[in-house]
Formats: C-alpha cells, structure tokens, sequence
C-alpha cells in the first residue's frame, strides 16, 4: 500500500470511527428507549436529533468549552469577567441596564436629580422634626466596585454614571444623609467585598457596610457613646461554593465556584429574633447583654442584604427592626417608633427613588 | 433531516454507506437509487405531500423527455421547460407568504433547474440507454447536490453514473470525506456562527442604528452568506465522492470580484454555467447574435437574483444589477480592472458593500428597510452597543472561526498540490498533518457548535428557499 492510499486509509478510518462512536454513545444513552415509543422513520429521526442536543454530558462539554476555552456563555444578559467573575449586564425585573449605565449611557436629567434630591431632603428633614437620623445607603453595583475584574473590552467607567451624578448632585446641594459605597467597597486586591457569581456582598462587604455606616453616625452625635464591633471580634472564613443566581442562570453554577466569605460560627451571636412578620423581621440583645439604646429601623429591599446586615447591627443595638422593603418615606420610623432610619438601596435599583 | 442533523451525520450516512460498501459492485446503481428515495421520504416524513412534489417532477420529465424525442421542436422543448418555474414560483410565493400549512419542499429549485438541463441535453440528442426512468429518477433525487449544488448537467451526471463509473475505492471515499468535512466546518463552525451574530445585530438594529452594528451586519452577512453557500456544496461534492461519483469541484472565492455580476458569478458558479449553457446560448442564438451583451447582462444580473429570492422587491433591485452587467460586458470592465490594481481594489470593495447591502435586503425583506435604517444610523451610544455585542459573542470565538475559515479555504488548493511530483515524504507528511487537524476541528465542530443549532436539522437557510 503506497502512502497515498495508507493515508487515505487512516484517513477514513478516523473519519468512520469519529461518526460511530457518537452513534453508539447516543444509542446507549437512552435513544434506543424513545425510538420505542416512535411511529416512522420521521420520528425516529426526530427522536435521535433531540436525544443528541439533550445529553446532558454533551451539554456540559459544549457549556465547558464555551466558557473555558472561548469565555463566552449563552446568556447576552450576563458580561463574563477575568478570575471567574460574572457581571449581570440586565436586571430582569426592574429593567435597569448595568452596562449602558456603566458606560454613562443613560445619566439623569437636571428634573430627575431634583426629584431624587428633594424626595432625600424632605426625608431628612422629616426624621430631623421626630429627632431621629436618616441615612440612604447605596450599595454600588458590583460591576462598579470591582471594575478590575471586568473584561478588558468593556473600558473604565464613564464619569456620567447615575450614581456619580447623583452622588456629585446631592454633594452639591449639601446633603448629608446620603452615602454612597463606592470608594468603600473598590478594592484592588484579593480580597474582594462582594460574591463573585452575584451581584451582592459578603460578610467583607457587610462588615464594610456596618463599619461606614457606625462612623458616619458617630460623627454626627458626637456627645453620644456609640459601641461598636470591633475588627478582633469578627472572625471571617472563606470558603468556595457552588455558583449562586447569575453562575446559576448562565448554568455554570457547578463550574464556576463563588468565593463566599461567611462569618465563623465560633463568632458569638449576641441577639435572638423576637418578632417576624410578613413585613419585617425584629431582634433583641439578649438579657444582660448591652448595647446601643436607640431603636434603629433598616430598611432592605433584598432578603440576603438583611442577613448579611443582621450579624452586624443586632449584635451593636438593642432592637433592630429589618424591614422587608424600602418604603416611599418614612412611615416604618414612626411605626417601630425608631430612632434611627437606614434605608439601603442598590446602584440598580436607584430609579426607586424617582417613584 | 438535512446533512447538519445528528439523524443524518449518525444515523443515514454510517447505515447507507455500510449499505453501499456491502452491496458490491454490480448493485450500486440501484442501491444509490434506494439511499436517496430514502433520504427523501425521511426528510419529508411529515409534509408527505412535498414527497409528492419530486414524484410528480419526475413523472413529468419523463414524460416530457419521451415527447421531445418525438417531436423534437425547439418552441415545444421551450413550453415544456417553462410549465415548472410557473409551479416553482407559485411555491415560493406562498412560502414567502407563510401560507400556514404550507412548507416549501427542499430542494425544489435545483430539482427545477435538473429537468431543465434534462430536456436540454435530451433535445441535443444522445443515446437512448440515457433516458432509462431510473437515470432520472436518480438524477432527480440526488440528494447531496440538492442544497446548494454543485449544479450537474444531466448528459454529465448520467455518465458518471453508470455501474462501471461508480468508483468505491479508500482514496475517492477519503477525498469525499475530506470535502465532506470541510463543508460542515465551512455550514456549522463558520457559515452558522456568522449568520446567528447577524440575525442578532440585525434585531437590535431595529431598534438602534448605530454605524459599528450596521458596518460589522454587512461584514457578517457577506461573509456568513459565502460560507453557508459553499459548506453546503462541498458537502454535497463530498456525499457524492464518498459513493463514488467525482463531480467537478472548484473552490470559489468571490472576495476577489472587482464587479457585482463578477461576484454572483463566482459565488454561484455552477449555476451561472447552468444559466450560460442553457438560457443564455440559446437565446443569443435565436437572436442571431443581436442584443448578445442585453441577454448576457439579464441573465448574470437578473436571473441570478430572481434564483436567490423572487419577491417584488428583488425586481427593484435587478435594474441597476442588469445595467452594471450591461456595462461592464459591454465595455470590457473585467479585463480591463485586471491591468489596474489600485482601481481593482477600490470597485473591489464597493463589490462588497453592494453585495452585503444585496443580502442585508434579502434578510431584512426590502431594500426600504435598508435604506431607512441606513438613514437612521450614528454615533450615539456606540461604546454600549460595542460592548454588548463583546457580551453576546466572544472574540476567542471568533478567533477560531477565523482559523477554521481560513484553513478551509486554503485547504482545497493544498488538496490540488497534491497531485505534483517532487519531496513525496515532505508533501506526505504536510498532508497526513492536514487531515489531522481537519479531523480534531471536525469532531469539534460536531460536539461543540453542532448542539448549539438545532434549526439547521430542517431548515438549510432561514432567507432563501432553495
């Protein structure tokens, strides 16, 4: 046999070999019990088609394949980044458009700004007339705080950001009791503040919230002792979990692991719930534990935001109420009878605030 | 059950080769007859009537040939090639309406335009062991050619076809296996990937016209559109070489036409020799010669148009193409841009924005769709609709896209080399490294992009009925 024809052989041979060995895995993998149920030879090849794109284990190579070799995954709504990161580009309920916002796509208008800003002040002032504290906390999309783990494509972000305007607005007209997050939660190491398959913090991101949030308070009641936690006191450890809700609609919640930081169990819980409604959620130091006396209302339009927060504040104050949304002024103060109004919101969820 | 299903590529392909081999010499004739009434009645099983349609096609053209041989009158021989384009565009009419119900029979065009070339060639005369039912009805229904060609002239196809032609060696299986593959990389790894970033580019062009996103459709479409044109070809060069029957193969690059005509001449070479041996000769024959360059010019500019789509709109567009082929025939444009690189380029690449616009038309469904979104377009938010096209679609992806295209390309004319003489080992060598890395992208394709589209199973393109 000369050369020609020997590689000819191997040629076919490969060739042959390659199309029957998925016929035989795809005829042990279950095609052979549907054709069972087939009628004619249309079904037949009906049936053999989808058993092929169904098989799980072809799903995964292609999904495997997809993100490791290629980066890329089958959802337009989710921005792979560097490290394992994934960004969510849309948020499905709301609407709001990380990336276009990002990229400074979608500012507010001079008339926008005045709404949002008047909406904070009169809430402020509101509180101030009940002799309580008002803040409005916001959290910073994750895209914003660890924009280093973006894909290099996507560019730095645009100064024209809704939450930079609006922070630079609010600046402008001299309002205090808004706080953005942003330089809190951008960090350049390892040692990130937020779950790396979520756009949601951690137990780092929620210490970090606490911590901003205890300093500002103490700076404006300077004649009042505000205990605190303190850093010796919290115990952190990191462990890798299966990918949370965006490695989950991308379907890679198996091969992209999220770097989850939880508080140690060793860390004493100081607090025990006392009251759960369908609205909110009280704790109570224990007896003879002692802490802040004001009664502090915070309100958090998502459920983890309140269990990451909790650790933190109900073992700082005496009662705590978590609401379970953030309400259109600030009637849960006067409800809990509170002397102290948090209400966190997230970067998308800013629009909120024009409601 | 189209060449990209899993049914055929797994299941009808292993089973009728197996079929093939073990028949013997002696057989293959009938038993490729019975491989491609098969692959008929699956691909049909449920719209039987479509089934029906190749039957009655059939019927006709033998009985059509029996009444030529008889009356062998040029103006008859004209009537009856006429009577199927009439049942050809009322099809593509209702298809084009999605007339619900209705599903355009696969294959129907080429199907059309072999009865003509049967006629033709049976008017011109021939043996009569030629016009046995069993050459056509395998002339017919040769599936392979039945996408995208090659187009085969019925005297050339009957020939190749007889028992003592039908060449079942290792060396012609593993030539057609080669083509074979480098069609599918060519249709699924390359052709659909371009062709699903398009349909996506052009739904978000409905509702934003931004200039990147309508620069990179048109790249995309005119590209994507080769590709898919030619995976389906050489697959079908390849189904047909792997059962032994060597149809001429003749790699195509129209990115090289300095002129639209010249484009949709390479692009869709073997029925533009179709159209030359069979519309065009003869009516400049009729003619006597007169209006030569007119019938030349609404043949390559018109008729080809009309073959890829027959709305009222391509009508609109076949004015300026037949007036272009008008001129360049007339004037010589061709031969004379080949002494003048610099002008080759600049009418090269206004070839290619005219074509891309030509298919964005095709795929939109109007050239007014086109123009007012053309109209439309800016600047404005670009950077976002940049990066979200890099969300949707990876650059790596691409990358390799871009190797697969490009190694699929060169690769026909390293396959011609091979017949040169001179450092056999070296050349061996080359060529064993070749099929290897045809066959690793090969099965890549088949586990990585072949899952991801699941349309082509039944649907050879999603604009254009062929």
């Amino acid at each position: 046999m000369n050369g020609n024809k020997a590689l000819a052989f191997l040629t076919v041979v490969l060739f042959i070999g390659i199309l029957l060995s998925i016929t035989l895995y795809l005829g042990l993998s279950g095609f052979s019990e549907r054709t069972s149920a087939a009628h004619d030879g249309g079904q037949i090849t009906l049936f053999f088609n989808e058993t092929f794109r169904e098989d799980g284990a072809i799903q995964t190579f292609v999904r495997y394949c997809d993100y490791k070799l290629f980066h890329h995954i089958d959802r337009d709504s989710i921005i792979i980044g560097r490290s394992d990161w994934l960004f969510d580009a849309t948020r499905e309920d709301n609407g709001y458009d990380y990336l276009l916002d990002y990229v400074g796509g979608c500012p507010y208008s001079e008339e926008q700004l005045t709404r949002i800003a008047n909406r904070i002040s009169m809430r402020r002032e509101a509180c101030a007339e009940r002799d309580a504290e008002y803040l409005l906390v916001v959290i910073p999309n994750s895209m914003t705080a660890v924009s280093h783990r973006l894909p290099s494509y996507v560019g730095k972000q645009s100064e024209s950001t809704r939450l930079g305007q609006l922070g630079r607005y609010l600046k402008g007209r001299g309002e205090t009791s808004f706080l953005d997050l942003s330089d809190v939660m951008s960090v350049d190491g390892e040692e990130a503040l937020y779950n790396n398959t979520e756009d949601s913090i951690n137990a780092y991101g929620a210490y970090s919230f606490y911590h901003t949030v205890m300093s500002e308070l103490s700076a404006r009641s300077r004649d009042v002792e505000w205990n605190r936690l303190s850093a010796d006191s919290i115990q952190f450890f990191t462990h890798y979990t299966d990918g949370k809700s965006t490695a989950r609609r991308a379907g890679l919640e198996r091969l992209v692991p999220n770097r989850t930081v939880s508080l140690s169990e060793t860390m004493a819980d100081l607090y025990r719930i006392s009251e759960v409604t369908e609205q909110c959620v009280t704790t109570a130091m224990t007896a003879g534990e002692q802490g802040n006396k004001e009664r502090i209302v915070i309100e958090c339009s998502t459920e983890w935001d309140k269990i990451q927060l909790m650790p933190f504040f109900s073992n700082t104050f005496e009662t705590v109420v978590y609401e379970n949304d953030i309400n259109d002024g600030i009637s849960s103060l006067d409800y809990h009878h509170g002397t102290i109004l948090i209400q966190v919101i997230h970067e998308s969820e800013l629009d909120l605030l024009l409601k | 059950m189209l060449f990209t299903a899993p049914a055929f590529l797994f299941l009808f392909l292993p089973l009728s080769l197996l079929l093939y081999t073990v028949l013997g010499k002696g057989r293959r004739r009938v038993c490729l007859l019975i491989i491609c009434f098969a692959y008929h009645l699956l691909l049909n099983m449920f719209h039987l009537y479509t089934l029906s349609a190749l039957a009655v096609l059939i019927l006709y053209a033998y009985l059509g040939g029996i009444l030529i041989r008889r009356i062998r009158h040029p103006a008859v021989t004209a009537a009856i090639c006429l009577l199927p384009y009439v049942a050809l565009i009322g099809m593509r009419m209702l298809a084009y309406r999605e007339v619900e119900g209705f599903v355009y029979p696969i294959g129907l065009t080429i199907a059309t335009l072999a009865t003509t070339s049967y006629f033709l060639d049976t008017l011109r005369g021939g043996s009569t062991s030629r016009h046995r039912l069993s050459d056509l009805c395998l002339y017919l229904s040769f599936f392979p050619v039945m996408l995208a060609g090659p187009f085969v002239k019925y005297s050339e196809f009957s020939e190749l076809t007889q028992e003592d032609r039908l060449s079942f060696g290792v060396v012609d299986f593993a030539d057609g296996a080669r083509l074979f593959m480098m069609g599918l990389i060519k249709r699924i790894a390359v052709g659909a990937v371009l062709m699903e970033t398009y349909n996506t580019l052009v739904l978000s062009l409905a509702q934003n016209a931004d200039v990147l996103v309508t620069v990179l459709a048109m790249v995309l479409v005119y590209f994507g559109v080769y590709f898919v044109i030619t995976g389906y070809s050489d697959m079908g060069c390849g189904l047909a070489r792997m059962f032994g029957i060597r149809l001429r193969y003749i790699p195509t690059h129209p990115f090289r036409a300095s002129l639209p005509d010249e484009y949709g001449r390479t692009l869709l070479y073997s029925f533009y020799e179709w159209l030359d041996d069979y519309v065009i000769q003869p009516a400049v024959r009729v003619t006597q010669g007169r209006g030569a360059y007119l019938i030349r010019s609404v043949g390559y500019g018109g008729i080809l148009l009309l073959f890829i789509r027959s709305n009222w709109y391509v009508f609109f567009m076949v004015i300026p193409c037949v007036a272009i082929s008008y001129l360049s025939l007339r004037f010589g444009w061709e031969k004379w841009l080949q002494r003048r690189y610099g002008l080759r380029v600049l009418t090269g690449f206004l070839t290619l924005v005219l074509a891309a616009l030509g298919w964005m038309c095709v795929t939109v469904g109007g050239m007014d769709e086109v123009l007012r979104h053309l109209s439309k377009m800016s600047y404005f938010n670009s950077e976002y609709y940049l990066d979200k096209l890099l969300v949707s679609f990876s650059v790596v992806e691409y990358f390799f896209v871009f190797f697969a295209a490009t190694v699929m390309c060169i690769a026909p004319f390293l396959l011609r080399k091979r017949a040169s003489r001179g450092h056999e080992k070296k050349r061996l060598a080359l060529e064993a490294a070749g099929s290897l890395l045809l066959l690793l992208v090969f099965s890549f394709t088949l586990l990585f992009f072949l899952p991801q589209y699941g349309i082509y199973d039944t649907v050879p393109f999603r604009y254009v009925f062929i």
